[in-house]
């Protein structure tokens, strides 16, 4: 346990009073992100009656697999995306599958494949030219070019195998499983430079995976994080092949990732050097943008486009700006500003009440020209003794305290008062008496 | 809303075979206290609302692991609070950095006595929002250490930084807080 103190205590203890109310928005835009149920769907029937002639869809697809791996492998791969091409097209799905087209299209973050147990069964049964090698490969790719066509006519079914218990498909059971190939992703929609992190929903033994993020990158990894820079659209999929048998491979839909472009993010700056308050002019020049988020480091932000800052203190700035595009993505530039000067309302820092006509009298120079309803208050080591809201009654030297005269000494002078958006402003110095 | 013991057992085991109605409740009985935790991380509500979403969507996918054993609402603070702190590490490469500058002019209130107490009246949207304006590096020190309660070493873990960084932000991050929550006092006067 942390020692706390009391300051700590109150925040810690507010904080924890925070209570919000039940926003039913909220739910259903999770609702929108989450995988989709396994049951209840009302297409479920459909699927069951047809899983046998996937079953045997599959089996026949393994066995040929077992002569020719790699033609296998695109074979398999076109099985699966084509049904993703074929499902947005097929009109079963507008009856049949309210649900299943939201999920396809809203549910992004879950890819769904098949996961029906598989059985290689030993002997080849289709097409001898399978068996032998490169002379011959093109022959058999055309072969299997045609399976593929013929596939596609029940494509929907393929994908509907999927809800399904696997009891229906597991009666021929199985010496190696299919590795799975669902994944999530954290988002589809980003700006360009970002990260992606993908992440294999399931991993199985014994499985080589191999991501395609869309731009002619890849990776081996069972989860990586993908960095888009260029803005685009990019479709990415994952294959995860068995390491026991190269022929079962699992490939899984194809995901279209949109990279928004960047804005430009340009400033620059001018001083009024016409007026004594240094008020520093920034102007953003960035075109595509939309918004803009200053930080100016000295406590101060602003979102104009072209703010006005006054800087109090001498030093180096790093003024950051960040804009923002229609598409919400921003861009960060920083830059150097150096101030040469303290501005502490141009207060001088003595003055010499004896009526001489020359500095007689107190008031920051900087009020005059603000023109702003301000208070002025003096103390001394006791506390307050003057105050003003005018600068027609600068301090003269007087204790409105105990109607005195103050003597020679240092006094602190403190100003307030709201600037013309309405934000506090605070100056303190120290003033010194002269005799 | 609160579920009993059973109820909540209930409304997990339903929630791992993915039912809705269950995923639904599970969401309505904690949405506010994970929203508080959600707000103190980012940076306006539009951000806790993404941070409160993804965390949950986390939750649900990782439910399966969570053992009975524990305190089923800490287990999801932990995934909400680390989910927060990828955003801010997402969002901005920030954590790390020690800014060297003081964010709010604080003089004026030398002259003014440090006490406290007087902020034991203060708006608990006022903390929030406060805690909300902090840059990135100060608010995830501060919620790991004070409100998460975890030592500057655990921190420093967390974030990947420094126990002197954790420490340094930590002050930091109080000063600008202290600084800020005056100010908010003064414009309710």
């Amino acid at each position: 346990m942390n020692n706390l103190d009391g300051f700590e205590n109150i925040v810690k203890d507010k904080l924890q009073q925070q209570q919000y109310d039940y926003d039913p928005s909220q739910w259903n835009a999770i609702e929108k992100r989450l995988p989709s149920p396994k049951k209840g769907l009302p297409w479920r029937s459909i699927a069951a009656a047809s899983t046998i002639i996937v079953a045997s869809i599959v089996v026949w697809q393994i066995q040929k697999g077992k002569d020719s791996a790699k033609i296998e492998k695109d074979y398999q791969i076109r099985v699966i995306t084509d049904t993703d091409a074929v499902l947005k097209s097929n009109p079963i799905q507008s009856n049949g599958g309210d649900q299943l087209s939201t999920i396809d299209k809203k549910n992004k973050t879950i890819i769904v494949e098949d996961r029906a147990y598989i059985q290689p069964v030993g002997e080849p049964s289709i097409s001898n030219s399978v068996r032998s090698s490169d002379g011959l490969k093109e022959e058999s790719s055309k072969i299997h070019q045609n399976k593929v066509e013929k596939l596609d006519e029940s494509d929907l079914i393929t994908e509907n195998a999927v809800t399904v218990d696997d009891d229906i498909a597991t009666t021929d059971i199985t010496n190696v499983k299919r590795p799975s190939a669902q994944f999530t992703l954290d988002k589809t929609t980003i700006c360009a430079g970002d990260n992606i992190d993908f992440e294999l929903i399931q991993k199985s033994n014994n499985t080589q995976y191999l991501w395609d993020f869309g731009n002619g990158k890849s990776s081996s990894e069972h989860s990586p994080v993908f960095r888009y820079s260029q803005p685009g659209t990019y479709y990415v999929h994952l294959r995860a092949t068995s390491t026991i048998d190269a022929s079962i491979v699992n490939v899984s839909d194809k995901i279209a990732i949109n990279v928004h472009p960047r804005p430009e993010s340009n400033f620059n700056w001018s001083e009024n050097s016409m007026s004594a308050i240094p008020i520093i002019q920034f102007e953003a020049n960035s075109e595509n943008a939309i918004a803009w988020d200053w930080n100016f480091d000295n406590g101060l932000t602003s979102t104009e486009k072209s703010p006005l800052v006054t800087f109090r203190k001498k030093g180096f700035y790093k003024i950051e700006l960040t804009s923002i595009n229609t598409e919400g993505c921003t861009k960060i530039s920083q830059q150097q500003l150096e101030i040469s000067t303290d501005y502490n309302l141009l207060a001088p820092n003595s003055f010499t009440p004896n009526a001489d006509g020359i500095n007689d009298d107190f008031i920051p120079k900087a009020l005059d020209i603000l023109n702003v309803n301000f208070e002025m208050s003096i103390f001394d080591k006791r506390g307050l003794i003057y105050s003003t809201k005018s600068v027609s009654y600068p301090w003269t030297g007087s204790n409105q305290r105990d109607g005195g005269i103050c003597p020679q000494g240092a006094y602190v002078w403190i100003v307030k008062y709201k600037d013309h958006d309405g934000i506090d402003q605070i100056y303190k110095g120290t003033i010194n008496l002269l005799k | 809303m609160n579920l009993t013991e059973k109820q909540l057992q209930n409304t997990i085991r339903k929630c791992i075979k993915k039912d809705r109605k269950s995923q639904e409740l599970l969401f309505k009985t904690y949405y506010s206290k994970m929203m508080a935790v959600c707000m103190r991380y980012s940076r306006d509500h539009d951000t806790a609302q993404d941070v409160c979403q993804t965390g949950f969507i986390k939750i649900f996918e990782k439910l399966e692991r969570f053992s009975f054993g524990g305190s089923f609402e800490g287990w999801m603070r932990r995934i909400m609070v680390n989910t927060a702190i990828d955003f801010i590490r997402k969002s901005k490469k920030e954590l790390t950095i020690i800014e060297d500058e003081s964010r709010i002019e604080d003089d004026a209130f030398d002259t003014e006595e440090d006490n406290v107490s007087e902020l034991l009246g203060i708006g608990i949207s006022d903390v929030v929002e406060a805690m909300q304006s902090l840059s990135p590096a100060y608010k995830a020190v501060f919620n790991l250490y004070v409100m998460e309660d975890m030592s500057h070493k655990e921190v420093a873990e967390t974030l990947g930084i420094s126990q002197g960084t954790s420490k340094s932000n930590l002050s930091k991050a109080k000063k600008n807080l202290k600084a800020l929550l005056k100010l908010k006092m003064k414009h309710n006067e």
